[in-house]
């Protein structure tokens, strides 16, 4: 009886056509926040690449004539500051260090806090304990506090704030490689390298470090986002920065003086900040999205 | 009780015999879980180990293979072949050379016993190079795609390059027995091999452990709770009951004939229909 009825078409084919290379099938589905995240963050990277050959005027040039001047004068794209710099230059040089700063400092503590973490993940109960409580202990030190310490200490620049980022992003790194430590621990590969004569040292490279590699990258990027919120207001505060290099906390700290009057100023390298974090936390959510569901076993 | 230096003459079993357990006994605090087990696996002899659940037969095994988890105290002996050493109270660089050399193990999940983000082809040749079995990189990678051929995988080749996502689960499950008998192991450990496993898979990987531990003459101790398996590859047969050996013997002759009462409540809750012996009710 079906033989005449014209069958509607099915309609589940619809469904896995918009999804990206998906080779191990729907549930490594990729949200569509990573796409924006990765595209928001790439267009950064491009630009600070771009302002390596080129930049629409020289940042530190101040054309005097034009300061406080509105966007599209003289052929200064976003208008000028105080100085009468080109705003537009100083935000795709900007650009640079707030990625140079992030990189930096999320490599610090990727590379210090991985191998803690999967160590404290491994080693007998007592000696775990102990890491953990170091890092409670650590992490109780914000980011921006630690870097006011070093900057104390060690007199403001890109170089202080960049390790006093990074050491104080190794504890969330510590305690998220752990948890992930934990769990490939707990999975019968690790038992099936231990029954193969596996130790220590060779399950924690072949077996951990490979598996728990999501977590790092997801991470580094809300450690990212974390590192440019920090420099931006280290910058700010005097303590990042010098006079010479641009960047977007600098910025936003030079514009005051010219708010209310002159508050595009201080918009426009607040919005990079903004599109900066919200690029990198996208970047993370989408990450972990993708990553998170296979190590916690759920699909 | 403890050994003396250098291998005294009740270190090293006799030649017929693979493993010794005497006296083993697993507790967690006060609560025994493992009581005075003993017995004994003769070379190339393909014991099974049968029991309820929580009757301390995984326990057993992991004991066997030195790999009792952390907070469990063990007494007693456990000796493998000439290795000279009580494998409850190894040091554990002594286990790690013993472990995948001379025993090899093929566990319950075959989902979880393979590293994901490490291709099938590296998992076995691991193996051996951590013993350094195969003189070479190359040799081991030869012998892992023999071993690959040896358990029917087709295209050992394509296969060794895949990661275990890309395996069917009784795939995987040949990737495993590879994997324990590699090395040509003394024992292989087999902790409920097929119950993961569909039931037309099941019988070609109980035949494949079956097939391939006697072509590297390696004893079996063959964990389950399914008497059909044992009946299809086991000779001998021990019954665990609430951490004690309740009952072993031929296993033709324990599953006609039980002696204990818990024997015939399993056999008559697998409702085994070709068992009609005299023992059953």
């Amino acid at each position: 009886m079906t033989a005449v009825q014209p069958v509607p078409p099915p309609t589940e084919p619809a469904a896995p056509a918009v999804l990206g290379p998906a080779p191990t099938g729907s549930r490594h589905r990729v949200s569509p926040l990573l796409y924006i995240g990765g595209a928001i963050v790439g267009l950064i990277v491009l630009v600070a690449l771009v302002s390596f050959f080129w930049t629409p005027f020289d940042p530190l040039y101040t054309d005097v004539v034009n300061r406080h001047a509105p966007p599209g004068t003289a052929g200064h794209l976003l208008g000028t500051d105080m100085r009468g710099r080109d705003i537009a230059s100083l935000l795709m040089e900007g650009a640079r260090t707030t990625l140079y700063v992030g990189i930096v400092s999320v490599g610090i503590a990727a590379l210090i806090g991985t191998p803690i973490g999967i160590i404290a993940g491994m080693t007998r109960p007592g000696a775990s304990e102990f890491i953990m409580r170091a890092t409670d202990i650590l992490l109780a030190f914000p980011a921006l506090l630690m870097a006011l310490l070093f900057a104390a200490k060690w007199g403001g620049s890109v170089t202080t704030a960049m390790i006093a980022i990074g050491i104080a992003t190794v504890p969330a790194f510590i305690r998220v490689i752990r948890s992930g430590t934990l769990q490939v621990m707990s999975a019968d590969y690790v038992l099936a390298a231990r029954v193969a004569g596996r130790r220590g040292t060779a399950i924690a490279a072949h077996h951990v470090l490979p598996n728990v590699l999501g977590l790092v990258i997801v991470q580094a990027s809300v450690g990212y986002a974390i590192a440019i919120l920090a420099e931006a207001a280290l910058s700010y505060l005097g303590l990042g920065a010098g006079p010479t290099t641009p960047s977007w906390g600098r910025m936003l700290y030079e514009g005051q003086s010219g708010w209310p009057t002159y508050p595009l100023v201080s918009l426009w390298p607040a919005l990079a900040i903004i599109l900066a974090v919200l690029g990198f936390n996208l970047l993370g959510d989408g990450l972990r999205d993708r990553f998170d569901p296979r190590l916690a076993g759920r699909s | 009780m403890t050994t003396t230096i250098g291998a005294a003459a009740a270190d090293v079993l006799p030649e017929d015999v693979v493993l010794r357990v005497s006296d083993l006994s697993v507790v967690v605090g006060d609560q025994p879980l493992v009581q005075h087990v003993s017995f004994e696996i003769g070379r190339q002899e393909r014991v099974g180990l049968i029991g309820a659940s929580g009757s301390g037969k995984t326990l057993t095994c992991m004991a066997v293979a030195g790999l009792l988890p952390d907070g469990l105290r063990a007494t007693g002996e456990v000796r493998l072949a000439d290795t000279g050493v009580n494998l409850l109270t190894a040091s554990e660089r002594r286990l790690a050379g013993i472990r995948g050399l001379r025993t090899g193990m093929v566990f319950q999940e075959p989902m979880t016993a393979l590293n994901p983000t490490m291709t099938v082809g590296k998992q076995v040749s691991e193996v051996m190079l951590r013993h350094r079995t195969r003189p070479s990189k190359a040799a081991a990678r030869q012998a892992t795609l023999d071993l690959l051929a040896a358990v029917d995988l087709p295209e050992p080749d394509r296969l060794a390059r895949s990661y275990p996502h890309q395996l069917s689960g009784g795939q995987r499950q040949r990737v495993v027995l590879s994997i324990a008998l590699a090395n040509n192991p003394d024992l292989l450990i087999c902790d409920e091999p097929t119950t993961a496993l569909d039931v037309t898979v099941q019988a070609t990987v109980l035949r494949l452990i079956a097939e391939r531990s006697a072509a590297v003459e390696s004893a079996l101790l063959f964990i389950t709770h399914d008497l059909a398996v044992v009946a299809a590859v086991c000779d001998r047969l021990l019954v665990m009951y609430e951490g004690r050996i309740v009952e072993q013997g031929e296993v033709i002759d324990v599953l006609t004939d039980p002696q204990h009462e818990h024997t015939r409540q399993l056999l008559a809750d697998a409702e085994l229909g070709t068992v009609d012996g005299p023992g059953s009710a």
